[in-house]
């Protein structure tokens, strides 16, 4: 489980109001802002596992059907 | 209902309040108010996600659907895990990364006002006609169930859900999502606990006849879009579904907006991943034990208790001769479940048909049922959502009822509550600040974010008793807030692609729209689960098209 116990950049003064960009907006993704720890495991670690218990529930409910169907 | 259960859903109520507003003391500047100060711990807002998701349409109307067409409705949450994971990786670091109040802030840092006003303006046109429907479905159940008018009924659950989500902001929201997360499982757990020791048969012989009503099918592997459920429609249709609601919805959004960091909402995004299909698994579950409670009990011959007292009103004598057929369909069905029940298939192989064809009886009995109390009401006269209530009413001890009922109050006040934070955030951060006024203190951007979101509560609370009235508009505001939903995915979508551009985008939205709506149109045979995938696949396209127009005429600056 991640642990960024980092206190937030203060944001209790009113933000500045975003800019107008123009009309065809900005190339590319906005830039990020303060950049955050990023402490999480690799995503395909974590779609590993959530596949791994989907299967998991998936495999049960297969099971119940498969036992009680009339 | 009984006294003891009053005190028990009056003392949630007061207690959910008090707490509410003793939230208030964390929400003395804009962000506290919106984003908590974006301190919240993962499993807090992991549990409010579902807690939003998990309306009081949940707890009454999916129960009922396990009791009648068994768990085949788990099949929509197949793709969900999927989602989690490909958000937890794009959006979730993208819009945290970007110090955004609401996603569609973030859409105009990437393709301008436009973009930013028009997705908003969708997000508040759907939301806020939804939340009037999140609030009459329970309203129009308690009021035929408790016999109150239906303004009272709306009163009782939309009062203190705006009265806490006014002051608290989303502190308040997100911890009383909590409890009542935790009341909701709670109370579907004892369910069940009681529904398993009042079985006359083992809970093994419990499953068997679900099993063969065709209660217990989960899996459908046909591939036609034209089913509903099936494996494919849940796993594909389902993952653009999911994304579009946890990833673009502000009312989604906005939870792990506010947690501590990228990892925490993650993590938060992650808890559904795990949990969502077993807790749904559970929700049918439920239903499934009542319909096997009732193979051994006497059912009503019509749930609702409003329809049934107009049919008795009005063709009493009809209605008599249907209930004493009915009585004599229940004993015998219910001999023959017992013998399907205690035997052994192989030394009596014809128990188990003999009890299908009983139970076929009785719901030839109750279609006619149901036809009278359509002609009689003149309203359409499916009784799915009054199944459980009346099953909690009448069949589970006292106390036990009353705590169910707080738990539909409270899953009805969890969906709301978040749904007005949005409407408000977006309201005053997306318009009000945007595009009136753009430079003020934290205290005037409170004070009107509190105005607004008592404004769209009241806005629900009164599209709510009109909406009620209406009956099968609930059904067409879903379906118009299904036309936006695949559409503004693929707008995000978009945005992650570098060299798309604001026509792109907003061509694409207004295409993909007019794809899902012409969809929708000439071909409703199509299941709505595709029409995201129809209105993501559209802006793409048209996204993508216009990034080589703009290649072709040489006018590509990136």
């Amino acid at each position: 489980m991640s642990h960024d116990d980092a206190p937030p950049a203060s944001r209790t003064a009113t933000r500045p109001p975003t800019p107008d960009p123009p009309d065809s907006g900005p190339a590319g993704p906005a830039v990020p802002g303060p950049a955050e720890p990023a402490d999480a495991p690799p995503a395909s670690r974590t779609l590993a596992r959530v596949l791994l218990v989907q299967a998991a529930t998936m495999a049960l409910l297969w099971l119940l059907q498969a036992r009680y169907h009339g | 209902m009984h006294p003891l259960n009053w005190i028990v859903v009056a003392g949630y109520l007061a207690y959910v309040v008090v707490d509410g507003v003793r939230r208030a003391k964390g929400a003395r500047q804009i962000e506290g108010y919106f984003l908590a100060n974006r301190t919240l711990p993962w499993w807090a807002v992991g549990l409010s996600v579902m807690a939003t998701q998990l309306s009081a349409v949940t707890l009454i109307g999916t129960t009922g659907q396990g009791a009648t067409d068994g768990l085949r409705f788990v099949q929509i949450y197949f793709g969900l895990p999927l989602a989690m994971v490909i958000l937890g990786a794009t959006l979730v670091p993208l819009l945290r990364g970007a110090g955004v109040y609401t996603a569609y802030e973030y859409l105009e840092q990437r393709f301008g006002p436009g973009a930013r006003s028009f997705t908003a303006f969708l997000f508040l046109l759907s939301r806020g006609a939804a939340c009037g429907t999140i609030i009459a479905a329970p309203g129009v159940v308690f009021s035929a169930v408790l016999g109150w008018p239906l303004e009272w009924c709306v009163a009782l659950i939309g009062v203190p859900t705006v009265a806490y989500t006014m002051l608290g902001g989303i502190q308040a929201v997100t911890w009383t999502d909590v409890k009542q997360m935790i009341l909701i499982v709670a109370s579907l757990a004892t369910v069940v606990a009681v529904l398993v020791a009042k079985m006359p048969v083992s809970p093994d012989d419990a499953l068997r006849l679900a099993g063969a009503a065709g209660r217990l099918e989960v899996f459908d592997l046909s591939f036609t879009v034209t089913e509903r459920y099936t494996l494919w429609s849940g796993l594909i249709g389902g993952t653009f579904l999911m994304l579009s609601y946890f990833g673009t919805d502000q009312s989604q959004v906005q939870r792990y907006l506010a947690a501590k960091s990228v990892g925490a909402a993650r993590s938060s995004l992650l808890m559904s991943a795990y949990w969502k299909i077993p807790l749904q698994a559970l929700v049918l579950l439920v239903g499934v034990l009542v319909f096997v409670h009732y193979q051994f009990q006497p059912q009503p011959l019509l749930y609702n208790p409003a329809h049934e007292a107009a049919v008795v009103q009005e063709r009493g004598a009809e209605y008599d001769a249907l209930r004493e057929r009915f009585a004599g369909a229940l004993a015998e069905r219910e001999s023959a479940a017992r013998r399907a029940a205690g035997t052994d298939e192989g030394a009596a192989p014809g128990a188990m048909d003999e009890f299908l064809s009983r139970d076929a009886a009785v719901q030839e009995i109750r279609r006619e049922a149901l036809g009278l109390a359509e002609a009689v009401t003149g309203e359409p006269s499916d009784d799915v959502n009054y199944v459980i209530p009346r099953f909690v009413l009448s069949e589970l001890p006292v106390g036990l009822s009353g705590l169910f009922v707080a738990a539909v109050i409270a899953a009805a006040m969890s969906s709301i509550s978040s749904e007005l934070n949005s409407l408000s955030t977006t309201t005053v951060v997306d318009f009000y600040r945007r595009w009136f006024r753009r430079r003020a203190g934290d205290a005037h951007y409170l004070a009107v974010s509190r105005w607004t979101t008592l404004f769209w509560g009241a806005f629900a609370c009164v599209v709510a008793t009109f909406i009620a009235n209406l009956g099968s508009l609930i059904e067409v505001v879903n379906r118009v807030g299904s036309l936006f939903y695949g559409s503004i995915l693929g707008v995000f979508l978009l945005a992650l692609i570098p060299r798309a551009r604001g026509t792109g985008a907003l061509a694409g939205l207004v295409a993909g729209m007019g794809a899902v709506a012409a969809t929708a149109f000439f071909a409703p045979e199509v299941a709505y689960l595709w029409h995201n995938v129809v209105g993501a696949a559209t802006v793409l396209k048209v996204g993508l098209l216009e990034i080589g127009l703009r290649a072709a005429l040489g006018r590509d600056r990136a």
